[in-house]
């Protein structure tokens, strides 16, 4: 059975509309990668997972239940955890207090503790770093916090927003390999959202196409990495796609 | 000569060293790139040498000459214009008044006494001339913005198909490239000495990016000279005479591209095995 | 001397509550709650009715007092500051100033605007310490406050809900996908701030021994300067400011005398502002990276009149006296006298994006320059008219130059408080200005010898000006100058970085402002023969800034459009100044809401 599932999703701010009907599935597991140009939805279909956006018609089902109109704090709660954009740490409070942030869904306050020792087990340097303030880290400790944080949830399902933009190369390498040692170790579900594709479709087993609004492809990471459309697709390089204002 | 010289420039944030002891030079028509990881404090360099930030210790020369009061209006009077990493546009102006607004430095007729402007007291009189001209122009004042208007068409022909048919739209309703391209209009159109970018082809795609870059190797075949920071290797490399690593708030290396790039500093610190 | 320590510590006591909510808030959700002190206003006077009228006892009276301002709070923050939190904060600012209009105004509605005896529910004087008379409502006080801050101090540290606050400070987007409600935590702080300052405003009423509506929440506005003080933001800068304030106050009345008071706090308050915005205690950072520009407020274009439509409008202004009547003349000229004050204000408020709580001010500073100019030194009407304006040009701009290197709250706290420093001012400096007295026998406009004296005639001369000043405002708006302007409200970093002086065209903005506002000073005081302080109130500078809000932020006919709604319907209609001030308020909110454009704009394409 899936783990998650979106059966024709749309979504309009106003009179835009983002998604037009999109339809997605993740098994138990799997790394899959979203991908699509300026403005193509993907940010809003990991809004939509996460609840921050709701859609006008369709429906999502979570772990065999229909999440459609769950509020965020709900969905958190039972298992999907997100790592924003642009990493967005808490930069004025210190690492622990951004740890417990994480967990705030969390009631149970031995399950949050065992939580945070299983952090500071896996990122040791975030151990070392506990009472400092997080804003002072460097781009590198920084997004092992965001991971970090989102794993105080105890997710089952982890949305990434663009995990390496702006990072340089060897980071980038660094985070990709440190994806995919969640989803290996923990066994974790990894939906993200990756602007550079062929990195990202390196570590995926499955990939979806975006372009304005549509699910226009999807398929395995090998097959997406060959197929001449991701690139057109991806690339923007149709003028009726790429240039909308 | 040299447009842009840095020495031993450090700047801290609460106990932090984001720069630390930083030189860098970029002569006439050259090209030089700041690459490095994330928190190495390009962008805080940036800042810097714009007046946006104030250095804590170091010294700033452009066309060898400090300058007295580092605020950014100096900075840009001096020649030193710069672009944003996430596109800062005025949203509520059309396109064509966001390039007209990089003109106001040129102004001469529009804006007499204009050399008091620095001063605290004695800015009224430029700005009460401001208003007498803005209500009463004089036919010189009428000349001058006429041939602005006409410098400000020819930045949106730089991008004729970009920014030709939304010259009068308003800039919040643009694409992010477009952001960015109206962005480097406004920049172009004071005639800088030296134009800083700030990662121009951040938030692009693969096909923006390498349109971005046809027109920064037009630039640079123009003779401008340009610093900027990028995370984009072959953007960098392609457009580069001069290529700085910093990390840390350090420089670690630097030379003409092809070195830095087999440089094993830099590959330890910020290409990674890959490279 | 010690007495006046003590006293002045009590003061502070409850100025650092107001201001710990008005920090709080602050760092939730970056907007400045100016209906804080209202809040406390609203507390004392609803402490004064269980306690005296229906006679509880005093503990349960905070109690009640506590939950009645926490569902002030609640409200206030549903209705004017969540539906805002994507808008630029420039329109929570307007509206969170316009819940305090309603507030204050329906407090005096319900309460009345009598003076009341504060019940003494505690002995206020029964302690005698070395010397000292002390009483157990001081101990309550003091204990209370000290107890709340650690307890506040100490659950924004370790507490889940806390924390949660201060991870919506820091990042709210970042915050909600941490399953944090940030809806939720915003609403608590807004709870907790009403909270502290209604039980403030018993405390203060418990020391002061009588209360109206008014006194109340002007102590309330003092905590503004307590926070300001302290550094917005900082909670421990709010309680030090607080005390610190109380302290000085104390001493300044003791050494200069009461009258002095409001000079003395809000002096106090602008040169704080001027010289160390960020507060005694407060990180400078939270000064230079608050984002507060008054781009989308109002994005849109005035909708175009045409030739034909202005010379009709200017027909039908012109002849509209000789059709109906001298009375409606009056209330014309009052129109005009308004817009005159508003229509520049699309420069400041529109163009570049800062809000004038004060434009009172420069109108006061134009009066009572040209009235004592043309009393005292007979100096002929034209040459009072432009020294008004100068006078109050000058005059405001100089006070408040430094303050153009800041933006949002910060400009709009510095220009309210010069309108109670100069009003204050005008007060004491009897020897000039005659005080409380004012000025009688300012001779009636004349040009060459002849007298205007008739309402209708005074209402053409003002229609003449208000054309006059909508012609330079339009043309300084089309020229490269207003798209100057627009840009340094559009973002002032990229406007400095294309070498572009922003502190300098902010000021001009305001110049220009309050120029027009003292011409309007000046006309009004001729016009009535008569003024003196209290005309020059928090009302008036509430008014101006309402006009522009209905009209348009950026357009300049869409002021005088708000001048005749909101001054020249309720002059016509006859209704009580009350309930226009009540009115102004929703207003406000309604449109910052509903149609941030204003009346006379068309949305942005």
């Amino acid at each position: 059975m899936s783990l998650i599932e979106l059966n024709q999703i749309k979504v309009s701010y106003g009179m835009v509309k983002a998604l037009n009907g999109i339809d997605l599935m993740m098994n138990s597991g799997e790394i899959v990668c979203l991908l699509g140009g300026n403005a193509s939805g993907k940010s809003t279909t990991m809004k939509t997972i996460l609840g921050l956006v709701h859609p006008t018609s369709g429906a999502i089902r979570w772990d065999g239940h229909e999440i459609t109109t769950w509020p965020t704090p709900r969905r958190i709660a039972s298992g999907i955890a997100s790592v924003p954009e642009a990493r967005r740490i808490f930069g004025p409070m210190t690492v622990e207090e951004n740890l417990l942030i994480g967990a705030y869904t969390c009631r149970d306050r031995h399950l949050i503790r065992q939580r945070l020792a299983e952090q500071y087990d896996r990122f040791p340097r975030l151990a070392e770093r506990r009472t400092q303030t997080a804003g002072t880290m460097s781009g590198g400790e920084q997004q092992m916090l965001a991971f970090a944080r989102a794993l105080m949830s105890g997710p089952r399902l982890i949305c990434m927003d663009e995990p390496t933009m702006g990072l340089s190369p060897k980071l980038v390498d660094e985070v990709l390999a440190s994806i995919a040692d969640l989803n290996r170790d923990l066994g974790i579900t990894i939906l993200m959202v990756e602007q550079q594709a062929e990195l990202a479709l390196s570590i995926a087993h499955r990939g979806y196409v975006l372009a304005t609004g549509d699910m226009v492809l999807s398929g395995e990471a090998a097959e997406l990495l060959d197929n001449p459309r991701v690139q057109e697709a991806y690339l923007g390089r149709t003028i009726a796609n790429g240039e909308t204002e | 000569m040299n447009v842009l010289e840095i020495t031993g420039l450090s700047k801290s944030f609460s106990g932090l060293r984001a720069v630390n002891g930083v030189g860098l030079r970029v002569a006439e028509h050259q090209t030089v790139s700041i690459i490095g990881p994330n928190g190495s404090g390009k962008t805080t360099t940036l800042n810097l040498v714009t007046g946006v930030l104030r250095p804590d210790a170091g010294t700033i020369l452009i066309n060898g000459h400090p300058l007295p009061a580092r605020h950014p209006e100096q900075v840009a009077a001096s020649g030193i214009l710069r672009t944003f990493q996430n596109g800062r546009v005025f949203g509520n102006l059309s396109v064509n008044e966001n390039i007209e607004i990089g003109t106001h430095l040129g102004l001469r007729a529009n804006r007499p006494f204009k050399v008091f402007a620095a001063h605290p007291l004695m800015a009224w009189l430029p700005m009460l001339a401001e208003v007498l001209l803005a209500c009463f122009p004089t036919p010189a004042a009428r000349r001058e913005l006429a041939e602005a208007q006409e410098r400000v068409n020819e930045q949106v022909n730089r991008f004729p198909e970009r920014l030709g048919p939304r010259q009068n739209h308003l800039a919040h309703t643009l694409s992010y490239a477009n952001r960015r391209r109206t962005e480097i209009a406004r920049s172009l159109v004071a005639g800088p000495e030296l134009l800083v970018l700030d990662e121009p082809t951040a938030g692009m795609n693969q096909s923006e990016t390498a349109e971005m870059l046809k027109q920064l190797l037009e630039l640079k075949a123009s003779g401008q000279a340009m610093l900027l920071v990028e995370h984009k290797l072959d953007l960098v490399m392609t457009l580069s005479d001069w290529v700085y690593v910093m990390d840390g708030g350090q420089v670690i290396a630097s030379g003409p591209p092809a070195r830095v790039r087999t440089d094993p500093a830099v590959i330890d610190a910020y290409l990674g095995r890959k490279s | 001397m010690l007495d006046t320590i003590i006293s002045g510590l009590v003061h502070g006591n409850v100025y650092a509550l107001v201001a710990v909510g008005i920090s709080l808030i602050f760092g939730v959700t970056n907007v400045v709650n100016f209906a804080q002190g209202s809040i406390m206003g609203f507390g004392a006077m609803l402490g004064w009715w269980y306690i005296g009228v229906l006679g509880w006892p005093w503990w349960l009276s905070l109690v009640a007092v506590g939950v009645s301002a926490a569902v002030i709070g609640w409200l206030v923050n549903l209705t004017t500051v969540r539906p805002l939190i994507k808008a630029p904060p420039i329109a929570a600012l307007l509206t969170t100033f316009a819940a305090s209009m309603v507030l204050d105004n329906f407090s005096q509605m319900v309460f009345s605007t009598e003076t009341r005896a504060y019940p003494e529910p505690l002995p206020t004087d029964n302690i005698q310490l070395a010397g000292l008379s002390l009483g157990t409502s001081d101990l309550v006080t003091f204990g209370f406050t000290l107890v709340t801050m650690l307890a506040l101090g100490a659950y924004l540290r370790f507490g889940r809900d806390g924390r949660a606050i201060r991870a919506s400070a820091a990042d709210p987007d970042a915050a909600q996908q941490m399953g944090v409600e940030v809806r939720r935590v915003q609403n608590l702080s807004f709870i907790l701030a009403s909270v502290l300052g209604g039980i403030g405003g018993v405390f203060f009423g418990m020391y002061s021994g009588i209360v109206t509506p008014t006194s109340a929440s002007f102590t309330g506005t003092v905590g503004f300067v307590a926070a300001a003080l302290g550094g917005l933001g900082s909670i421990s800068g709010a309680v030090a400011g607080g005390l610190l304030i109380g302290l000085l106050e104390a001493l300044g009345i003791y050494q200069f005398g009461g009258g002095f008071r409001d000079v003395f706090i809000f002096g106090l308050f602008l040169v704080v502002l001027l010289v160390r915005p960020h507060g005694l205690f407060g990180s400078r950072r939270t000064v230079t990276t608050e984002p507060m520009t008054g781009t989308f407020l109002g994005a849109g274009r005035s909708i175009p009149i045409g030739k034909w439509g202005w010379a009709g409008l200017g027909a039908s202004a012109i002849g509209l006296p000789f059709v109906a009547g001298p009375v409606v003349a009056s209330a014309g000229s009052q129109v005009a006298i308004y817009a005159i004050m508003a229509i520049p204000m699309v420069l400041l408020a529109g163009s570049v994006g800062q809000v004038s709580l004060g434009q009172a001010a420069p109108v006061a500073i134009g009066a009572y320059a040209s009235a004592l100019l043309t009393t005292e030194l007979d100096l002929p009407f034209a040459m009072g008219l432009l020294a008004g304006g100068a006078a109050a040009m000058v005059i405001s701009t100089l006070i408040t130059l430094p303050i153009w290197r800041l933006n949002g709250h910060y400009v709009s706290m510095a220009t309210m408080a010069l309108a109670y420093v100069v009003v204050g001012v005008i007060l004491n400096w009897e020897p000039v200005t005659n005080g409380a007295y004012g000025i009688a026998g300012i001779p009636a406009p004349q040009f060459f010898g002849t007298v205007l004296i008739t309402p209708v005639q005074h209402y053409l001369l003002d229609l003449v000006i208000v054309m006059l000043v909508l012609w330079v405002v339009l043309r300084i708006q089309h020229s490269h100058l207003g798209t100057v302007l627009a840009g340094v409200g559009s973002d002032e970093t990229a406007s400095r970085c294309l070498g572009i002086h922003t502190r300098d065209y902010k000021a001009l903005a305001y110049a220009v402002c309050s120029f027009c506002a003292g011409v309007a000073g000046a006309l009004l005081a001729h016009q009535y023969n008569y003024i003196d302080p209290t005309v020059f109130t928090i009302q008036m500078s509430i008014l101006v800034l309402t006009i522009v809000v209905l009209g348009g932020l950026n357009s300049p006919f869409g002021a005088v459009i708000g001048a005749v709604v909101l001054v020249g319907l309720p002059e016509a209609l006859r209704i009580a100044n009350d309930v226009r001030i009540l009115a102004y308020g929703v207003i406000m909110i309604v449109m910052i809401r509903f149609r941030p454009q204003g009346l006379w704009m068309r949305r942005a394409s």
